[in-house]
């Protein structure tokens, strides 16, 4: 229950969004507490984007309200986005500029005094491992580096809400890395950062909390330990085999109390409702067809379990985030 | 939140985010192929065909080439850069940015009112220095860049608010929309020579009365009263601008 007295970083009530017959954010609420990293999930087409698009002040509402800071953000825009920057899913620099310009442009776009501005763009490019290329043309820069001065320029303005939307979607492994322990430090310095993400990877190891939302409709929200605690009744057996056999994974989906397989690499899970009978279950067949087992485990629901489970969306079988 | 709106401190915040909006536009647009073809080429190509035609003296045409090259180069900018920042996705840095959508738009505005004041400066010096161009009234030639550069950049805002990716279609439309009233214009024809009904088209256009205030401005005698001239072109921008902040926020609402 939302504390009445309290003023949240960002604060959702009956958010509605709509576009003819067609809604995408259905009375969504939901409260975000200063300096927690929380993580907003579902599928594509959710409603995550337009909410957020609506948070940021890119688009309206059709009902309801939202502020940030105690800014109502239609109402009292100004002062709301004088709070927030926002990375978006596209890397959105001016290809034309050097790094330089982008960041002394946002930094004027959000009235930060020039000698400061110059302070703190120094800092964020070589935080972001990017002062040796401040003159050069945005043009030449690869994915990673554009997505790594896009956060800069989000840096830029000290916001005390940063919404970030997919911040490492198209990026390689060491980028990925790199930009997550970003975020892990910013809000360790006090940032409240607003995640959208499909990874749930991602969301599991970087948030405080997620909401989940699905067809305009908030499903869940919570910490992921207490989600996954939650869809307890999901449970499953991990496990790999000496070698890859196709046959093997029928047999094991013919199993007593087998409800379903999938392939994950070189694993197989299979999800089950009594973890113990189906691991020696497991261990007789592969004794019966020569197989040797290289790995077994009972890991607990994954945040991606609880996702299929409260979205209802099917995971391509040895698919999966 | 009215009342904060139009507090001092806030348009004074406004004001300064809408020239870095300006002077950002101007540097990265003003050398764009679309800027530089249909802004500075086309319309003295334009102007040199008719001329040459025409075999009048060519200082009688001074006051109609600086108007085309106001009215090209100021209605140019915003049609031209707008698709490309929708298609970059960088025009929601604008929504997102704590600007308000009306001076944001007026941002834009100021880039091309800038951009085609300062090309118009080119006409005028070749007429002043190679044809003996002079300025009888230096105010009618100031107020007439001023407004005309105001009111056509408003125009080309117009034509940006269209929401398009697509920089072809917007100078698509804006050519569909400028090259009429610059046909209807007393530029090629002074507008004391023309039929009563071509006098009324030419009415329509604005480019006739930013025309007729430069003609006063370098010696020759205008149609209409000054003040009307000014008056005309104050309600076209006033309308441009305002249609063009309404479809910007419609389209926000609809996004």
């Amino acid at each position: 229950m939302p504390d009445s007295g309290k003023q949240y970083a960002i604060e959702v009530s009956e958010l509605r969004k709509a576009y003819g017959e067609l809604v995408a954010v259905d009375g969504i609420s939901f409260q975000v507490e200063a300096g927690e990293l929380f993580g907003f999930l579902g599928p594509n087409g959710a409603g995550k984007t337009t909410t957020v698009n609506i948070l940021t002040g890119v688009s309206l509402p059709t009902s309801g309200s939202a502020s940030v800071f105690g800014h109502d953000v239609v109402r009292d825009s100004f002062r709301a986005k004088e709070t927030i920057n926002v990375v978006p899913e596209v890397s959105n620099t001016y290809v034309e500029y050097t790094a330089w310009s982008n960041l002394m442009f946002t930094a004027s776009l959000y009235g930060v005094p020039r000698g400061e501005a110059e302070k703190r763009a120094e800092e964020l490019l070589r935080a972001f491992d990017l002062h040796d290329k401040r003159k050069t043309k945005v043009k030449g820069f690869s994915q990673g580096m554009r997505r790594k001065l896009v956060i800069a320029m989000a840096l830029i303005n000290r916001p005390r809400v940063l919404f970030m939307d997919e911040p490492t979607t198209g990026l390689d492994v060491q980028s990925v890395l790199t930009i997550r322990e970003m975020v892990r430090e910013l809000n360790r310095e006090g940032i409240t950062v607003f995640l959208t993400t499909h990874n749930l990877n991602e969301a599991n190891i970087l948030c405080d909390r997620v909401a989940i939302i699905n067809h305009g409709r908030i499903v869940a929200t919570d910490t992921p330990e207490n989600l996954k605690r939650a869809a307890r009744r999901v449970q499953a057996v991990e496990v790999s085999f000496d070698r890859s056999s196709p046959e093997a994974e029928k047999g094991l989906a013919s199993l007593a109390g087998i409800k379903d397989v999938s392939r994950q690499g070189d694993k197989l899970r299979l999800i089950t409702d009594d973890p113990s009978a189906t691991v020696k279950a497991v261990a007789r067949f592969a004794d019966e067809r020569g197989l040797n087992i290289v790995n077994i485990d009972t890991p607990g629901p994954s945040l991606e379990d609880v996702f299929v489970e409260l979205t209802g969306i099917g995971v391509p079988r040895g698919g999966g985030e | 939140m009215k009342a904060d709106a139009l507090s001092l401190d806030r348009l004074g915040k406004e004001l300064r985010r809408a020239l870095v909006i300006a002077v950002k536009d101007i540097r990265i647009y003003c050398l764009k192929p679309p800027v530089l073809l249909f802004g500075l080429v086309f319309p003295f190509f334009l102007f040199l065909a008719f001329f040459v035609g025409k075999k009048g003296p060519i200082e009688e045409g001074i006051p109609g080439l600086v108007a085309i090259s106001v009215f090209f180069a100021s209605s140019n900018i915003a049609p031209a850069g707008m698709p490309f920042e929708r298609m970059a996705k960088t025009f929601s840095r604008y929504l997102s940015a704590p600007i308000s959508l009306t001076w944001m738009v007026f941002g834009k505005t100021l880039a091309g009112f800038f951009f085609g004041v300062a090309v118009s400066v080119i006409p005028l010096l070749v007429g002043i220095i190679g044809y003996g161009t002079s300025i009888s009234s230096p105010a009618s030639l100031v107020l007439a860049l001023l407004a005309g550069g105001m009111c056509f950049s408003c125009l080309g805002t117009l034509v940006g608010s269209m929401p398009t990716e697509a920089p072809g279609n917007a100078m698509t439309v804006l050519n569909f929309v400028r090259l009429p009233l610059l046909f209807m214009s007393g530029i090629f024809v002074p507008l004391a020579e023309m039929p009563g009904w071509a006098r009324g088209l030419a009415a329509v256009s604005p480019l006739t009365y930013a025309n007729d205030l430069l003609r006063r401005g370098v010696g020759f005698s205008g149609y209409y009263q000054w003040w009307l001239d000014l008056l005309v072109l104050a309600l076209y921008s006033a309308a441009f601008f305002f249609l063009a902040a309404w479809i910007f926020n419609l389209t926000r609402r609809r996004s």
